[in-house]
């Protein structure tokens, strides 16, 4: 312990709270929930965006598919094969 | 869209044995983008095998050029000789015994397609060992320019944009050696798009005496590299000196202006721990050494008390900080981040250091140097390096990558490095730094909305750094700023899976980091994912919001 200090001068160096300081520690967490609010945004849109572009290539494939299963249909193997199974379609009820 | 770029590959020549130059120019030929030439200057070579070798290279193919100089004039005339035969938008640079992926010119080119605007590309490297295999892979951050101060780890393979080089003149005289570094400085000042391509382009030869082999080979090198950065800290205005810390390392030093009012703020609750084997309060004990090496004249201690902190704790720390202690009492439940917002609500510093109660300052002017550092605007945050009490490294920058957010080289020996990259020992741009200590001007800390205090115990800090990059600020880790963290070694902290949701419905979970992209202590498989209960798994495609 020093001459200058007092086992009680601890007390003096304590902050007194007020309404001030409550004032901007509500305005420091308003900031922090709007940049997290923001945040979070900005990542369901990224989300989205890729979503999306996944669902764009999903159904890129789905429409290659349909076409080729429809070329498949038209063509003449596919026909003749028809007509050869149907007895059997037939049987199957 | 740009047309498809052509590039010129300058190649300076000095006595190689033959057929490493022969496979070099092979690596060329065998290029999978076919918009190139090949300069081969030969720098008077007094093996006259060499120039024959170069000769008859150049028949194999019209875009292979040989440019014969009569004198020796070292690496600096031999290039400069090379850009100015150049005819392509672009330049590379390899050298006379290295390799180019064979998909290195096309890559670049498909980079550049991209961006109208880039001026210059660098990409990752690797090492070609005595038995041929490529090694020691170097995989680097993104741009990086404080790392670029520290260390030239753009290096290999560099793309620059002719016109630009030929604007700045080329390689400068007085700098062999460096002389790479200091074009990339000078290249980067004023390029107005960087690119990084995180993919091996290059593999360098490790041959006696070359930088690759040894890197202390060329001690004059160093120098010059010193010179190289100082003179870009003149030119870009940024105050300090630099040194030479290792092969390659170089060490800015910042003054931190003594107008500028610093607010140490600790959290505590007056606890003691066995340290060095002997029991210690442990915020008296960080308080002595942290104003203990500092000699900064403006300066406070706002310690944030818990409500049971014993007495005597509080009475000491008034011995010891005197009139430059705030005591700020806390009575509401334990939240980290709350605590420490009321800290800085109290205190009156334009620079703010936030420091846990269980570390020990350990370098000298330890204020100063992880302060100065955000003088710079650019500079949000910055962090110091923290070793457990075994000397051990517990904090070398935090990597934010495969769903963790993890301290690369923990638990590795104190003079670990951090592999070629040197990663461990540089300062450098970091994802986050730890809460334990950082610096930030007081401005940002408000601009950000402070910790955020819906995560009372973890990721508090990692929350701030994703706050502090949002908003367009760099983050520094600062290797020359050592403090002990007496945290225990050996019991991992468990996070919360509460906070850990949290930070993956704020900012999504993070794949793959920006600037330690690849550390030794990557998490274990079974680590990468925490379960979501009550939502749906968000995948691995999924990146942070924030790039």
């Amino acid at each position: 312990m020093t001459d200058q200090q007092s086992p009680e001068q601890w007390r003096e160096r304590v902050f007194a709270a007020d309404e001030d300081l409550l004032a901007r520690h509500a305005e420091l967490v308003a900031v922090d929930n709007v940049i997290g609010l923001e945040a979070t945004v900005a990542r369901l849109q990224f989300e989205l965006k890729k979503a999306r572009e996944r669902v764009k290539e999903l159904q890129a494939t789905v429409r290659t598919r349909d076409e080729e299963i429809a070329a498949i249909r038209t063509s003449r193997t596919w026909r003749v094969g028809r007509v050869m199974v149907r007895p059997f379609s037939r049987m199957r009820g | 869209m740009t047309t498809a770029p052509l590039f010129s590959v300058v190649t300076p020549v000095y006595d190689p044995p033959p057929a490493v130059l022969v496979a070099a120019i092979e690596s060329v030929l065998a290029q999978t983008y076919d918009d190139w030439e090949l300069v081969l200057v030969d720098d008077a070579s007094t093996d006259p095998e060499v120039l024959r070798t170069l000769r008859a290279q150049a028949t194999r193919d019209p875009r292979v050029k040989v440019v014969e100089r009569t004198e020796n004039g070292h690496i600096v005339a031999a290039s400069n000789d090379g850009i100015a035969e150049a005819s392509g938008t672009f330049l590379v640079f390899l050298d006379h015994d290295d390799l180019l992926a064979p998909d290195a010119l096309a890559v670049n080119a498909r980079r550049i397609a991209e961006h109208d605007d880039v001026d210059y590309l660098y990409s990752d490297e690797d090492r070609i060992r005595d038995d041929g295999r490529f090694a020691d892979a170097f995989h680097k951050p993104d741009w990086s320019p404080e790392r670029l101060r520290s260390q030239n780890y753009c290096n290999h393979l560099s793309v620059l944009r002719t016109a630009l080089v030929r604007e700045l003149g080329g390689l400068r005289e007085g700098f062999d050696g460096s002389q790479d570094h200091d074009l990339v400085l000078r290249v980067t000042e004023r390029a107005r798009r960087i690119v990084h391509i995180p993919k091996v382009l290059y593999h360098w030869r490790m041959l006696p005496g070359s930088a690759a082999g040894d890197g202390s080979a060329k001690p004059y090198a160093l120098d010059a590299g010193r010179r190289a950065v100082q003179e870009h800290l003149d030119r870009t205005g940024i105050e300090g000196t630099v040194e030479i810390v290792g092969p390659g390392r170089y060490r800015t030093r910042r003054a931190l202006p003594a107008e500028r009012r610093v607010s140490i703020v600790i959290p505590t609750r007056g606890s003691d721990s066995v340290v060095w084997g002997r029991r210690r309060t442990l915020v008296t004990r960080a308080v002595r050494s942290a104003l203990a090496a500092t000699d900064h004249p403006n300066l406070e201690v706002v310690v944030v008390y818990d409500a049971d902190t014993p007495e005597t704790v509080l009475v000491e720390l008034a011995e010891i900080a005197g009139e430059r202690l705030v005591l700020v009492r806390y009575d509401d439940p334990f939240n980290y981040s709350h605590k420490v917002n009321l800290g800085v609500l109290a205190s009156t510093g334009d620079r703010l250091l936030i420091l846990n109660d269980d570390v020990e300052v350990r370098s000298e002017q330890w204020v100063e140097e992880l302060l100065a550092p955000l003088e710079q605007p650019g500079v949000g945050l910055t962090g110091a390096r923290l070793l457990f009490s075994s000397t051990a490294i517990q904090h070398v920058g935090l990597a934010f990558s495969h769903g963790r957010y993890a301290h690369p080289f923990r638990r590795s020996p104190g003079d670990v490095l951090g592999g070629w990259g040197k990663t461990a020992v540089v300062d450098r741009e970091v994802s986050g730094v730890t809460g334990a200590c950082m610096g930030i001007r007081r401005e940002v800390y408000f601009e950000v909305g402070g910790h955020t205090e819906l995560l009372r115990e973890d990721y508090n800090d990692v929350d701030l750094c994703y706050k502090v990059c949002a908003a367009g600020y760099r983050i520094l880790y600062l290797a020359h700023c050592e403090l002990f963290h007496f945290e225990s070694q050996t019991r991992e902290a468990i996070p919360n899976p509460d906070d850990t949701r949290f930070m993956r419905r704020r900012w999504g979970i993070p794949v793959r980091d920006r600037y330690t992209p690849v550390y030794p202590n990557l998490p274990r498989p079974e680590d990468r994912d925490v379960r979501l209960t009550g939502a749906r798994s968000r995948g691995s495609g999924t990146t942070r919001a924030v790039e």
